[in-house]
């Protein structure tokens, strides 16, 4: 239920952060639970819209503020939820009862540190505004594949993703240093070195490291308190200070001047235990800056200016277009070392019996992919949103090992053809795995994504199901479970919590989740992912009227 | 507790209760008072092991679980309440290495030697802290984050761990990361998995797990990231004034250009070479430093590796060397590439050492390193060792002190307790984070941090609520009414 | 079309949020890297070019209506198209522009309108004229330049002043240097003077579709009678509503070739009509009028539908033209800023289709003057920020706005204004 604007929970919000910076329209509220992936939650297929409209939402502009939120919330027996850049169902509200925290107005840069290589950022900074700011100091840093308009304290410390950069700077839970965090019961903790007043230098300690509870390979998706700021690592940068581009378009940027000691490559095998062969090597010779993988059906879809270009280069240059290979990013300190990485990647092409693609050599490939593996641009979002409408990762989230990346691979690839057969989602081939490589090839990280209609249930059901089937084969037969995959399809297909599932199959890792979150939600809060607390009924009666309630419940 | 419900686990022949015994454990080379356990026990698997944290919990019995040989430090494994030490000592296989996804899985038991061994023969090698003495148990050393000496290696804290099976103190069994499933550990090797990814979905069990001193859970197995063997080192040392050895530092390990890298003064550089003359004749600071080439053009890389690091240190008016007053370059890699030798090189002058170790923001090194040798001269110890290591690939560093002094004097063991305490709290103030806060210290780094030190009872609140788990090292669990 | 028609392209919006930055591989600096003045200053995302979306959507389904807040909301939009050219670089599904628009035209057939915008339509119905001239005095500024009056005689180029050159005396100056401009280039040159009336633009803008319609009718009948072949205006709001908003509801300019002034200009300078040899030693940096810039591309009727191909993927059939702001008016106006012996063109980080909006559209300066300094103001840090002493630009409209910016002043001119100066 909505907050009326003379009861005393709203009052005393207004009292926190001023009259201009809540609201409780009904019109406004919905620009929060309109959500991508949104489509798959019931009670209604194939609509956007999340099933519980905020309490109200605020727009707190300090650490203070959040924490005036948050005692609010706690007093009046009310939920809430952090939002930054939001982008995926659970940034909605997940039950009633919450008011929604829009952490836009807390977007300042607080510090660079160029020796001890960090950046304290607040949580509306996006990864693209840091890179412009810390590449002049010969910085770097990861940027998620949702793109470089996304926050970067929402993807390091509470949300999920991978980065072509993770290549050299680590997955994203290995780049949190010290945090600011307010947590469900109100209380600021410092983690690690903040709070011990040394700086932001270490997340970890004294003693037990509470970053173990902070996030796993998913962060909280802003349902276990609110980051309100945080030291994220950066990188050396061997790069120039600025990256001037021209033409705005994704597929046609082009950089204005081609940068020293960069080269970029797509590298084909024709078997895929070359292709991992190849990989796992140049990880292992340091070779390389960032990388990552693109399925030749993704991308085609991405490289065509329009919908119509995608469509007929995915027809026309299918077999032009490597099936098995990499993409990787040289940016060597020094012409002897770029010539080095350059000597070793052709040695162990030859080795492999890999080529380099040579299209992508040419403009405008070179430049936008170049940028696209530094910068981790629009052309993301250009590839799947937009095409059919939509997408999701069937499976999500594998990080894999030289045995088990390609076997994932083929056979997330062979399972979606059943549906493209069927019509129901887009016909990328059976070949759209996109994907990253971590800690120099020691984790190949794959996604397959699968692009579907948001306003056709039969495709978002398709989808489900192919979520499902894949779900019920990567944890029977190969022994991996993707956890938001898992989520998705226990919700939307099953309406369950996907922890039921998950706590047999992982040492009751989600009954040891719920008891160090309750440790902390001390007031019930915080307005926890579906991992958690999901009442489903709550789910399900959302999308009924009051009489239809009225009726179940007598 | 009582013996025989020990040995019904474990066989009356790994319990212990020999005064001899209990007199060895009941003391380590930290200040803190001795304490005796009432008995040793010593598990030979998982299973064995969760059938004592069972028993503890049963019981309320302590347990002080032990994975490393003596002499101790940190006084970790000296019982503050009595009760069980849980000596690991048999739990000691090297269960697998493998090559194709660089991961070794080892016990508790497994020291530095041995998996250096069995991984050089897979062309692999484990990145190890300075010098660790011979007895020491890999796991417990990067169970407490002691930080490995390749910093380019050194991802964050957590490194080289990688997924655990672990025995909370709840007494039941966990396995972290990718390793809590779907499957048994055998089944998803057999699924071609290899227990490498850390996190679980929503937690970093592990990471919480590491700076615990065992007071959380007891680990009966954990994975490591293996690193190639170089084919090629090209060893080298640097001096030069503090500051501009750490820029060079900085240097080196921002743009990946070596292998090894740390900074030890006069004085630690001679304890650890077995140097004898007086450390006046050493270069008051060294840097040491280890090109490395792999299997693809190693020769072309170290050559280019070489020039970019001398024109660096030009830049920094650094002399380079191969060998420094009769210290070789080559000589200092073997030692740090190995364990050190018996005597363990700490306690070889003077018999004992106490370490200061903290955290410490580049900015704030020398600082705090000046501030600590001024308040150790004035309190007459000048004979220091200083280490500074690069960690969390070059996001900080890790600095270190060790007061060597002679243990079976009383009047010199108070004169360094005095020392460690006010120096300890001195360094706080300024600015340097005792991330790995032990014995005497502990309380005076968790009180400066409540609401960190609240957060942390609850997490022992949810692991070891009955506290069974070395208790009085980290904050006892949260009593919820 | 009306709101209806655009809300099945709406729910393809994913809820990127890219409708509220410049394009990301672009931004230069922390500090200029947004490019919707809506959302930067009030936040929620309603304020934002999906934001708008999504209500609708809601609107459409029935989930509200609109209250006095969401009013707020529409309003508070100067339609300055960057959503659209951002969100367009991801999907051409969505139309968030024409759908904040759609929004305003609702709220005017709700009657749910703002006084201060009735008050200018008043204005535009009573006299032609935006600001209330009486079309007696329409082409007042004109006196003395020996102009042909384009409703008695056939001229080759019909120079259309615009309600705001043309009422605002200040900018008289402004009008008559163009025409000498374009005079001392050989140009045969007319104005339709009194019969010269308001294109409805403005007023399209504010949310009152059937003005523009009406306004149309009446004005590009006396700009065909003119005879001209060509049509040229300084008023960028103008040249858009030419370009887009007259073909967007069916009404069209035949063979008449539309021109902003600085198109002209250029092309004078470059066949060697007009010589800049005087130095105007000065930097200066060029603002992008948002309707000569990303909104001055030209509009593409289409009427198709999209079908499903590989699956469901949807492509439109026929192909469709999708709205980015490339093929807008960007480097005119800079080459004729070149051309100037002297001058240094500093560019600001936001420019071309991604330039942050001076404030001065969609109505906002009448009814949320504050909202529209705030605007400008941020615009004018951005240009002191590259150094430059003065700002050129290509519309009254912009320029009249960004003067309402706060900070240290710096001077703002047309680019006629600066090419006067140096031929």
């Amino acid at each position: 239920m909505v907050l009326e604007k003379d009861s005393e929970e709203y009052k005393a919000l207004q009292e926190v952060i001023g009259p201009e910076n809540i609201s409780v329209d009904p019109l406004v509220l919905d620009g929060y639970i309109w959500q991508w992936t949104g489509e798959n939650i019931p009670p209604e297929i194939g609509s956007s819209y999340m099933p519980f409209r905020p309490e109200a939402v605020v727009l707190p502009e300090s650490t203070e503020e959040v924490q005036g939120v948050v005692k609010v919330c706690n007093r009046y027996g009310l939920k809430f939820k952090a939002h930054s850049t939001g982008w995926i169902a659970f940034a909605a509200p997940l039950t009633e009862g919450v008011v929604v925290m829009d952490l836009r107005r807390m977007n300042r840069i607080l510090e660079i540190n160029t020796k001890d290589m960090y950046a304290v950022v607040e949580p509306y900074v996006s990864f693209a505004q840091l890179q412009a700011e810390i590449m002049p100091k010969g910085l770097n840093c990861v940027v998620n594949g949702a793109g470089n308009h996304c926050s970067v304290l929402a993807n390091v410390v509470a949300g999920y993703g991978a980065g072509y950069a993770n290549y050299t700077m680590g997955y994203n839970s290995r780049n949190i240093l010290g945090v600011e965090w307010v947590l469900p019961d109100g209380e600021i903790l410092r983690l690690g070195s903040l709070g011990s007043g040394s700086g932001w230098i270490c997340g970890d300690g004294p003693g037990p490291s509470l970053r173990g509870i902070l996030r796993g390979h998913l962060g909280s998706l802003g349902g276990f308190g609110v980051f309100t700021k945080g030291a994220v690592r950066v990188y050396h940068w061997p790069g120039p200070p600025k990256l001037p581009v021209e033409n705005i378009n994704p597929v046609e940027e082009k950089l204005v001047e081609y940068p020293e000691n960069i080269a970029m490559y797509w590298l084909a095998f024709d078997e895929y235990e070359k292709r991992d062969e190849a990989l796992a090597i140049l990880g292992e010779e340091d070779v390389g800056y960032a990388a990552g993988f693109m399925g030749r059906g993704l991308a085609l879809f991405g490289a065509g200016d329009t919908n119509r270009d995608s469509v007929d280069l995915r027809e026309m240059m299918w077999d032009g277009y490597p099936s098995i290979s990499f993409l990787i990013l040289i940016a060597a300190n020094s012409k002897k070392e770029f010539e080095h990485q350059k000597k070793v990647v052709e040695k162990v092409l030859e080795e492999t019996g890999g080529r380099s693609f040579e299209v992508v050599q040419l403009p405008p490939l070179k430049d936008y992919l170049t940028l696209h593996l530094i910068k981790s641009g629009l052309l993301s979002a250009h590839t799947v949103c937009g095409k059919a409408g939509t997408f999701l990762c069937t499976p999500t989230a594998c990080w894999a090992t030289r045995r088990t990346m390609s076997r994932i691979e083929k056979r997330s690839n062979e399972m979606k053809k059943k549906y493209i057969e069927k019509g129901l989602i887009a016909d990328d081939g059976g070949e759209g795995i996109w994907g990253v490589v971590m800690d120099h090839s020691y984790f190949p990280y794959i996604e397959n994504l699968t692009q579907y209609d948001p306003t056709d249930p039969e495709s978002v059901k398709a989808h489900l199901d192919l979520q499902d089937e894949m779900n019920e084969e990567t944890i029977e037969r190969l022994k991996y479970l993707s956890f938001p995959s898992l989520m998705m399809a226990e919700v939307g297909k099953h309406m369950r919590s996907p922890m039921e599932k998950a706590d047999s199959l992982l040492c009751h890792w989600p009954t040891w989740l719920r008891k160090v979150r309750e440790g902390f939600d001390t007031y019930g809060s915080s307005d926890t992912t579906p991992s958690f607390t999901l009442p489903i009924e709550d789910i399900l009666k959302a999308g009924k009227s009051e009489e239809e309630k009225g009726k179940e419940e007598e | 507790m009582n013996k025989k419900e020990l040995s019904d686990i474990v066989g009356k022949e790994n319990v212990f209760d020999e005064e001899k015994t209990l007199e060895e454990y009941s003391f380590d080379m930290s200040l803190l008072p001795p304490r005796k356990p009432f008995f040793v026990v010593k598990p030979r698997d998982a299973n064995e092991t969760l059938e004592i944290v069972k028993l503890a919990n049963k019981t309320k019995t302590p347990l002080i679980p032990v994975s490393s040989g003596p002499p101790h430090f940190r006084g970790d494994t000296v019982p503050a309440f009595g009760g069980v030490v849980v000596d690991l000592s048999r739990m000691n296989k090297i269960r697998f290495v493998d090559r194709l996804d660089r991961v070794a899985m080892i016990e508790p038991g497994v020291r530095f030697a041995e998996l250096q061994s069995a991984l050089e023969k897979e062309g692999m090698k484990l990145p190890i802290p300075l010098c660790p003495r011979s007895t020491k148990s890999v796991i417990g050393s990067f169970l407490e984050r002691e930080p490995p000496i390749i910093s380019k290696y050194n991802l964050d804290y957590g490194y080289p761990l990688l997924c655990a099976e672990v025995i909370f103190g709840t007494g039941d069994l966990f396995r972290t990361g990718e390793s809590a499933g779907p499957g048994t550990p055998e089944e998803r090797m057999e699924a071609g998995w290899r227990h490498k990814y850390p996190p679980e979905p929503q937690t970093e069990l592990l990471r919480t797990i590491q700076g615990s001193q065992g007071s959380l859970g007891i680990v009966t197995w954990a994975t490591v990231k293996c690193e190639v063997l170089p084919t090629i080192q090209r060893p080298h040392l640097a001096f030069g004034p503090l500051e501009d050895l750490l820029e060079f530092g900085h240097r080196l390990v921002r743009l990946r250009l070596c292998d090894e890298l740390f900074i030890l003064n006069a004085k630690n550089m001679a304890s650890i070479m077995g140097v004898e003359r007086p450390t006046t004749a050493l270069p008051p600071w060294m840097l040491f430093f280890c090109l490395a080439g792999y299997n693809y053009f190693p020769e072309e890389k170290v050559e280019y590796e070489e020039k970019e690091a001398r024109r660096m240190a030009r830049e920094l008016a650094i002399e380079i060397r191969d060998s420094v007053s009769g210290i070789s370059a080559s000589e200092v890699l073997r030692m740090i590439s190995e364990p050190s030798e018996v005597p363990y090189w700490k306690v070889r002058e003077k018999g004992n050492c106490q370490d200061i170790y903290f955290i410490s923001s580049y900015y704030d090194v020398s600082k705090l390193v000046s501030l600590a040798t001024r308040s150790l001269r004035e309190k007459g110890l000048s004979e220091i060792g200083i280490y500074i290591q690069p960690v969390s690939q070059g996001h900080g560093h890790h600095c270190e002190l060790n007061l060597f002094y002679e243990g079976e004097d009383p009047a010199e063991r108070e004169r360094v307790k005095e020392a460690y305490l006010s120096l300890s709290a001195a360094l706080m103030q300024e600015g340097a984070f005792f991330s790995r806060p032990y014995d005497l210290i502990a309380e005076m780094v968790y009180s400066r941090d409540p609401i960190t030190r609240q957060a942390l009872k609850r997490v022992k609140g949810v692991f070891d609520p009955n506290d069974v788990l070395n208790p009085g090292k980290t904050v006892s669990p949260e009593v919820k009414g | 079309m009306s709101l209806e028609e655009y809300i099945e392209g709406a729910k393809y919006c994913t809820r990127g949020s890219i409708c509220k930055w410049i394009p990301p591989d672009f931004i230069e600096s922390w500090r200029f890297a947004q490019i919707c003045p809506s959302i930067s200053r009030y936040n929620f995302h309603a304020y934002s070019g999906g934001g708008r979306v999504i209500a609708a959507i809601s609107l459409a389904e029935e989930r509200g209506e609109i209250t006095e807040e969401l009013k707020e909301v529409i309003y508070r939009c100067q339609l300055c198209g960057a959503c659209q050219v951002m969100c367009h670089l991801i999907t051409e599904l969505v139309e968030p522009l024409e759908i904040a628009r759609e929004l305003k035209f609702r709220c005017v057939d709700e009657g749910k309108t703002l006084p201060a915008l009735d008050e200018v339509v008043e204005k535009i119905r009573k006299t032609g004229s935006s600001l209330g001239t009486p079309p007696a005095d329409r082409g007042k500024w004109a006196e003395g330049l020996d102009l042909k009056d384009a409703t008695k005689e056939k001229v080759d180029v019909l120079f259309y002043a615009g309600c705001k050159l043309s009422g605002d005396e200040s900018f008289w100056p402004v009008a008559r240097k163009a025409i000498e401009l374009l005079k001392k280039a050989g140009l045969d040159v007319g104005i339709l003077g009194q019969k010269e009336t308001c294109c409805g633009g403005r007023a399209f803008d504010m949310g009152y579709k059937n003005e523009l319609e009406t306004r149309a009718k009446a004005l590009i009948a006396n700009i065909k009678a003119s005879g001209a072949g060509t049509l040229v205006t300084p008023c960028s709001y103008g040249y858009s509503t030419f370009k887009q908003f007259y073909p967007m509801i069916g009404q069209d300019l035949g063979d008449v070739e539309v021109l902003h002034i600085t198109e002209l200009l250029d092309r004078m300078i470059k066949e060697g009509k007009l010589e800049p040899r005087n130095e105007v030693p000065l930097k200066v940096t060029y603002h992008d009028p948002c309707h000569l810039g990303r909104l001055g591309e030209g509009y593409e009727r289409w009427e198709g539908e999209y079908v499903r191909t590989l699956g469901v993927v949807r492509v439109p059939e026929p192909p469709r033209q999708i709205r980015r702001g490339i093929k807008g008016v960007y480097d005119p106006p800079r080459d004729v800023i070149r051309s100037i012996p002297g001058i240094d063109l500093a560019e600001m980080e936001r420019r071309r289709e991604y330039a942050w909006c001076c404030g001065g559209g969609g109505g906002v300066p009448e009814a949320y003057p504050d909202f529209a300094s705030w605007t400008a103001s941020e615009r004018m840090e951005e240009a002191r920020s590259t150094g430059a002493r003065a700002l050129v630009t290509a519309c009254p409209w912009c320029e009249e706005n960004l003067k309402k910016g706060e900070g240290e002043k710096i001077e703002i001119y047309d680019v006629i204004e600066l090419l006067w100066r140096s031929i």
